[in-house]
């Protein structure tokens, strides 16, 4: 090899090396905001192609459609911080307002008078159908826990099962006809807005707020990090992981039962079929955000951008025209290719189940 | 005591104790109902049986590689789907052909997206089959397709070769082949050694790609088999079809003793285990107990039947 060949090839291993640390800045920029970009991105294709897409209806519409699948995806993310997963949140939302009509119905034949009246609807106290509805929901979650830590049940399966039993007790206790939630105080949670601003998404916002102050500045979120990060460890340190983790499922549990009711004052009704896939979508909001699925990673900052990008495509896709298979397989694609756009970004070792 | 006792043996010998579980099963069935052990009857438990246990075999071997696939219902719609594209052309060969194809399309794309995008299985596979879900409904705008002139094609759903269903001659050659693959192939220790320790085979020259797109080939190509006895039976290619029948393939397949963290699992565990679904539902039906109480009897046996394995969660 000459001197001459010498020098070249140095003076292109410097170049390459420069543009690999320009690329590195960018990309490490890009990934550290790839959600706000996306998001601010997806604001602008919006306002350009469509002119509904500023207008207050839309954006009311656009946030009563994050509320509750964003409400079931920070429950999850609770899980998945513990390094568990929760795949019966979708039929939990439904079971918890279903049992609590039911309660209230059998409650009221006992004193021998009926709140169904006129083809199943519900005319009992909406206050106690929303208490019987919360503590249903951290019961199921509570169960989940116990099955998980007690029982030595993998998460997947524990919650798998809970899935379907209570995908089948919905059919069981509605007898497969739907109960119809049209009660003033009902019906306004599902229709108020403060400023444009949906009830829903006020809800959401409220308890991701406390959530995220819990998770950063209490004992709550650093036991539930320690235990995410090493379990082992977090044990040897003298943390009760049983109780933790039957706490972040019924946390999960509860937060279910919020956005079941939340979702059932929009529709007026309950019926079993409902909220079917929606767990996916829970979890799928929750990965995109960052919360990582082998624990001790994400926030409920994390799950709002992560909420929020999905939903803003859906709803531009809704705009143009698109149905909900167009959505779906949007959706697809988006959860594909972000998790493998961060995967090259940060290549760190395969997260494994 | 007893439990302890129980649980140790459960946990020492998973397939004996299956069995055990298989024949208990039957003796109980026999006593409650008389027609239980008749010819028809063991035909239908089979038959319902089949189209489980195809997409449970292929759901076996991708959780061995320390896999998951959530995507077979929607592949097998999908794929279906895809078959009935060439439905116009009034031969069977190419409809199978191409619904193979497409399934194992899907089951290639699966494992590429895993082993060299490294994206974790569960996101991958619950991407594909958001998908395959809309997909199969775009391509076939949300409507069924009829296959009944298609005399191959209802063949393998409903015909049947001296006395015996071909839907379960179809099942029997996937669990052949299932035992082939993982017990007598070279593939069978590859995998069970990435799905158990990934570092240490690839550091003694094992290819996890390699391992990995054959578990999820297999999975596709297995979803689009089951996919095409469904739509023979039914008498039709309905792009909803499968809807939630991962979850049901992974209870078949993890109670049969697959785990979810991987390196782990048998045909004859998977099979049993598809056996005892079978004559569960056959017994549920028999004694005229309604479908939504079903699912929750069906509930509770997964977890207590977990709960005897023992399964430890691993945590790191």
């Amino acid at each position: 090899m000459s001197a001459n060949d010498k020098v070249y090839s140095q003076a292109k291993i410097g170049s390459i090396a420069g543009d690999i640390n320009y690329l590195a800045l960018l990309s490490k920029y890009v990934g550290r905001h790839t959600l706000l970009l996306t998001f601010v991105v997806l604001v602008i294709i919006g306002t350009v192609t469509s002119e509904y897409f500023l207008t207050s209806a839309n954006i009311s519409n656009l946030l009563r459609n994050i509320a509750v699948p964003a409400i079931l995806a920070l429950g999850v993310s609770f899980v998945l911080l513990v390094s568990r997963i929760d795949l019966s949140v979708a039929s939990q939302m439904i079971f918890s307002p279903i049992v609590g009509v039911t309660a209230i119905t059998v409650l009221a034949e006992l004193m021998d008078s009926s709140v169904l009246v006129r083809g199943n609807s519900f005319i009992g106290s909406s206050f106690a159908l929303i208490l019987i509805a919360l503590f249903t929901g951290g019961i199921v979650g509570c169960l989940n826990g116990i099955g998980v830590m007690y029982g030595r049940i993998t998460s997947f399966i524990m919650t798998l099962a809970m899935m379907q039993g209570l995908r089948g007790m919905n059919y069981y206790l509605t007898g497969g006809h739907a109960y119809y939630l049209q009660k003033s105080t009902y019906t306004w949670m599902g229709t108020t807005e403060l400023l444009g601003i949906p009830l829903s998404f006020i809800v959401y916002i409220v308890l991701s707020v406390v959530a995220g102050i819990a998770l950063r500045y209490t004992l709550v979120g650093r036991r539930l990090y320690a235990i995410g990060g090493d379990e082992r460890s977090a044990a040897l340190a003298g943390i009760n992981v049983r109780y933790w983790v039957i706490m972040a499922f019924t946390i999960c549990g509860v937060l279910a039962a919020i956005a079941g009711i939340l979702f059932t004052s929009r529709l007026q009704s309950v019926d079993a079929p409902l909220g079917l896939g929606y767990e996916l979508n829970a979890i799928a909001f929750a990965v995109i955000g960052g919360v990582s699925l082998a624990g001790g990673k994400g926030s409920p900052y994390r799950v709002f951008l992560g909420a929020l990008v999905i939903t803003t495509l859906l709803n531009i896709l809704t705009l143009w025209g698109f149905g909900s298979w167009y959505q779906n397989l949007a959706m697809g694609v988006v959860i594909i290719s972000m998790i493998a756009l961060d995967q090259l970004i940060h290549r760190k070792s395969n997260n494994e189940l | 005591m007893i439990i302890a006792n129980v649980k140790r043996f459960f946990s020492a010998n998973p397939i004996v104790s299956l069995l055990g579980i298989l024949v208990l099963i039957l003796f109980i069935a026999s006593m409650i109902s008389p027609v239980f052990f008749g010819t028809e009857n063991f035909q239908n438990i089979i038959r319902n049986m089949a189209v489980v246990g195809i997409v449970a075999m292929g759901m076996t071997t991708v959780l061995i590689a320390g896999e998951i696939d959530l995507s077979v219902g929607s592949t097998m719609a999908f794929s279906a789907v895809v078959g009935a594209t060439l439905m116009e052309v009034d031969a069977t060969l190419p409809v199978i052909l191409a619904t193979l194809a497409a399934g194992v399309f899907v089951g290639l794309i699966n494992g590429l997206g895993v082993s060299v995008l490294r994206v974790p299985s569960l996101i991958m596979t619950l991407g594909m089959l958001a998908i395959g879900r809309s997909l199969g409904n775009l391509i076939s705008g949300g409507q069924s397709s009829y296959p009944s002139n298609l005399e191959g094609f209802m063949f393998l759903g409903r015909g049947s070769i001296m006395g015996i269903p071909v839907a379960i001659l179809v099942f029997v050659a996937v669990v052949v082949f299932s035992y082939y693959m993982l017990a007598l192939s070279k593939l069978g220790p590859a995998l069970y050694a990435v799905g158990a320790n990934k570092k240490a085979a690839t550091l003694s020259g094992i290819s996890s790609i390699k391992v990995k797109l054959s578990a999820f080939v297999f999975s596709g190509f297995c979803a689009a088999l089951a996919g095409i006895v469904q739509s023979a039976r039914l008498g039709q290619i309905n792009p909803s079809m499968g809807q939630g029948f991962e979850l049901t393939a992974i209870a078949v397949a993890v109670l049969g003793g697959a785990s979810l963290f991987g390196g782990k699992g048998t045909v004859l565990g998977t099979l049993t285990a598809a056996m005892i679904f079978g004559v569960l539902y056959n017994i549920f039906n028999l004694v005229g107990i309604s479908g939504h109480i079903q699912l929750v009897f069906v509930a509770l046996i997964i977890v207590l039947m977990a709960y005897l394995y023992g399964l430890q969660e691993r945590t790191s």
